[in-house]
């Protein structure tokens, strides 16, 4: 019935593509939910050969680790190191409804260490738990994940979509000592950070004294959210001053000037100058207090105005229930008049979240890195009767909430079902629409109308023309990179050969075109590119293709891979760390390992072939010699070699002895049997 | 909500498109513009008289694919999602998608290949979605029998397999 003898053949011959299966596990990724998804990915792992890799990755792309519940991805993790390339993201949670004996969890919390300091390819870490975080935090900076990692969250969520908006109020903030942890040193390891959400509860003994490096190289972070509280100090002028310092050393950390979506949970006057270079952000969520944000209103609204914002939401909460709406909250309900007649396009949301179960959040000891103990308490935690938006009254989960104008002033104010005194309910025209969402966010969207003339301005959503000033940056880094003096001679042979031979197209083409040649090409054939001659075989853009090929087989799709290098969707997925390693090798470690243990005669004739057997004897060339000489079983063997190497064992053991063993696997081993 | 607004002005042309078997297609700007692959096209190349080649559609995929876009061609741009861990709830099939894509399997893998080669997001979810409930909850020879796919496993290599998925199965 499908058109084309093409098409029939392959449905023949291959029931169902390569292709449309890691479509569909993309989707599946997407769908479920932790551990599901890990079973889900056992399933389709048992179905072929072909199918094996792709539902390995399925269940180990991103692992949910939650402590205090029976954990089982941590051993099999740490007993074979491969599934850790495959680990993209990883969640650490708490159980949040049990009591669990903090110190029962410190041996999964060194386990976890283990896994975060051998992880290479995380791009995604949360880490919602209070304990052991910077520990976990300093594993993942000095692991060769870090230059990778494009997420990171402690204790907050980071959000990815519009669909969650504000800070998590259940959250139980990370306790930080800053006598201990250098947060700058650490935070500046993750060079290509993209986004970052944390929420600390900072304490020091030696404040006034504490000294640090501002970075030199700031993170070009695309959305950032902070939430920096309860120092236990009593004093509440020393306090501020704290969280002065604290706001100082984060603010050194990052520039400003990529940032599209901040959010802000702590004094609007920290963020004043933070604003001021915040030439990009689009989305802006500011969480404080009636007294810290009113005096400050005046410049905060000025500052904002200059900027490309779509998105304002301020809240600060109601000091007591039934306590008058202050005077300093009309201040803020200012916000809602002003700001929309400065900017162009601009939807102003006073949202209001809380939770019924919070009152479920158990008190906790946390045991930091200092190793002290602190009470870290709900004291943190905004009470939910309290916890409400500028003018904004939600009596339980109503909806009946009504827009109307307070009397006699020009401000707005929300009310439930409140109504004008001919019993109409009130609504002020310039307000479009009114939209309130159910469920455990109630959210009141007030969008004012566009002005007429902003339609040329308006019509590309911000987000589609993201983040490009840092893939320019990227770009010419790349080629800044490449001019080492040592280059120059190798320029220059290049070039003569160049000269002598026209049609090699490694030579021929720039890096961009080769590249998408190489694109087109399968496993093995790119084996055999790698074995033309040596220059084609260290050719970076080579390797860049074994890169992306392994990221397709884990979930990124052949039409993001071919996006790679037509234009690049504006963040580089490629850096120095990524460009220092050998991807085909990594390739042939991830997908030949499987074959491998099938046994020697089923590998052989494995549709990969001979090359593919070739890199094989090259890569296990050693194993087999000490297979041959200790009479083992190859598999067993091979699993031995793998742990003494990770261990950097040197000098005798039961099963054989190691005499050296080389970073660069040609080191010789032999058996004194 | 007014990203929209711009695409109305160029509803009045119409766009052709030649399939892989030499079939050409006229249909509306708006249409077209539901694939990504052709709006870029569209916005590189200009105004042109000349059709659209696609080579790796053809006609009968091409035609079933229009008549999605069709449908769908009044909704608003999918959000741009973050390219980190874009890990998010795809949205339930509507009732419109639901039967739309109840077609045999060839003709379902045609329009998740075409729908991922012309680049339209929401029709490669839908077809995605689709494969997909098939397979949850089913048992690995299940999904063979599903997909005619031959158990080249040996029995010691199932085993070995199946040994290395306990850690996820069912607590």
């Amino acid at each position: 019935m499908s058109g084309g003898g093409y098409t029939l053949d392959r449905m023949a011959t291959r029931p169902i593509p390569l292709e449309i299966v890691s479509l569909v596990l993309d989707s599946l990724y997407r769908d479920l939910d932790w551990p599901a998804r890990a079973k889900q990915g056992g399933t389709i792992s048992l179905v072929c050969r072909r199918w094996r890799s792709l539902g390995k990755a399925l269940s180990w792309r991103r692992v949910d680790i939650t402590f205090g519940e029976e954990e089982r991805a941590i051993a099999p993790l740490i007993a074979r190191p491969e599934l850790l390339d495959l680990v993209q993201g990883l969640v650490v949670g708490n159980a949040r409804d049990e009591e669990v004996e903090q110190r029962s969890l410190m041996p999964t919390v060194s386990e976890l260490v283990t896994i975060l300091r051998n992880a290479k390819n995380l791009r995604y870490l949360s880490l919602q738990c209070a304990l052991g975080a910077a520990n976990l935090v300093t594993a993942v900076a000095e692991s060769p994940s870090a230059p990778s990692l494009r997420t990171l969250a402690i204790a907050s969520p980071v959000m990815h979509s519009s669909a969650i908006r504000g800070p998590d109020i259940t959250a139980v903030p990370v306790v930080i000592d800053l006598d201990t942890f250098s947060l700058e040193k650490r935070l500046a390891a993750f060079r290509n950070l993209k986004h970052l959400g944390v929420h600390f509860s900072v304490i020091s003994r030696s404040r006034a004294s504490t000294r640090f490096m501002p970075a030199t190289k700031p993170l070009e972070l695309v959305s950032f959210q902070v939430c920096v509280k309860e120092s236990g100090l009593d004093d509440p002028a020393r306090e501020e001053d704290f969280a002065h310092q604290v706001w100082l050393r984060l603010r050194s950390l990052i520039d400003a000037r990529t940032l599209q979506r901040c959010t802000f949970d702590g004094s609007a006057t920290l963020l004043q100058g933070f604003i001021k270079d915040s030439v990009h952000l689009a989305d802006l969520g500011l969480y404080t207090t009636p007294e810290a944000l009113c005096p400050n209103l005046e410049p905060l609204l000025k500052a904002l105005a200059v900027l490309p914002l779509r998105q304002l939401t301020i809240h600060t909460p109601k000091p007591s229930q039934n306590a008058p709406l202050p005077e300093s909250h009309l201040g803020a309900l200012q916000v809602l008049n002003m700001v929309p007649s400065d900017l162009e396009e601009c939807s102003i949301s006073v949202g209001i979240r809380f939770q019924d179960d919070l009152a479920g959040v158990p008190e906790l000891s946390v045991e930091n890195s200092g190793g002290k103990v602190l009470d870290g308490g709900t004291t943190g935690l905004p009470d939910p009767e309290h916890f409400a938006a500028v003018g904004l009254e939600v009596v339980g989960r109503s909806k009946e909430v009504r827009l109307c104008r307070r009397n006699g002033t020009t401000d707005w104010l929300l009310l439930p079902d409140a109504r004008g005194p001919d019993g109409e309910p009130l609504s002020p025209p310039a307000i479009d629409r009114l939209h309130l969402a159910s469920d455990d966010d109630e959210q009141i969207e007030v969008c004012t109308p566009v002005p007429s003339n902003a339609g040329s301005v308006a019509s590309t959503p911000a987000s589609s023309r993201s983040a490009s000033p840092t893939r320019a940056g990227a770009g010419s880094k790349r080629r800044g990179g490449a001019g080492k003096p040592r280059r120059d001679k190798t320029k220059e042979r290049e070039k003569a050969e160049a000269m002598r031979n026209p049609l090699d197209p490694f030579l021929r083409f720039p890096n961009v075109v080769l590249g998408r040649i190489l694109g087109e090409l399968n496993a093995n054939d790119l084996l055999a590119v790698g074995l033309v001659c040596k220059r084609w075989r260290r050719s970076q853009t080579l390797n860049y293709t074994w890169y992306l090929l392994l990221q397709s087989f884990t979930y990124v799709t052949p039409a993001e891979r071919g996006r790679s290098y037509a234009e690049g969707d504006g963040v580089p997925t490629w850096r120095k760390g990524d460009a220092s390693q050998d991807w085909a090798a990594h390739f042939a470690s991830i997908f030949r390992r499987d074959d491998l243990d099938q046994g020697v005669e089923e590998a052989e004739v494995d549709e990969n072939g001979l090359t593919m057997k070739e890199e094989r004897e090259l890569k296990w060339k050693e194993e087999n010699e000490a297979n041959e000489l200790a009479g083992m079983d190859k598999v067993a063997m091979r699993e031995y070699y793998k742990s003494l190497r990770n261990k950097k064992v040197k000098g005798k053991s039961g099963k054989g002895a190691v005499r050296t063993i080389e970073g660069d696997g040609l080191g010789d081993i032999a058996g004194d049997g | 909500m007014s990203a929209r607004g711009e695409a109305e002005q160029g509803s009045e042309t119409n766009v052709t498109l030649q399939t892989s078997d030499d079939e050409q297609f006229k249909v509306d700007r708006d249409v077209a513009n539901r694939s990504v692959l052709i709006r870029n096209m569209l916005e590189d190349v200009g105004e042109s008289e000349q059709a659209i080649p696609l080579p790796n559609v053809s006609a009968n995929v091409l035609k079933k694919v229009l008549e999605w876009c069709e449908h769908h061609k009044k909704d608003p741009e999918p959000l741009a999602e973050d390219l980190d861990d874009n890990r998010r709830k795809t949205t339930e099939i509507s009732d419109w998608d639901a039967k739309f894509i109840q077609v045999d399997q060839e003709m379902l893998f045609e329009i998740i290949l075409a729908a991922n080669y012309l680049d339209i997001k929401p029709l490669l979810d839908v077809g995605c979605k689709t494969v997909a409930n098939m397979i949850k909850g089913k048992q690995p020879e299940e999904i063979r029998k599903l997909f005619n796919i031959v158990n080249d496993f040996t029995p010691e290599e199932e085993a070995q397999i199946k040994k290395e998925n306990e850690w996820a199965e069912d607590r």
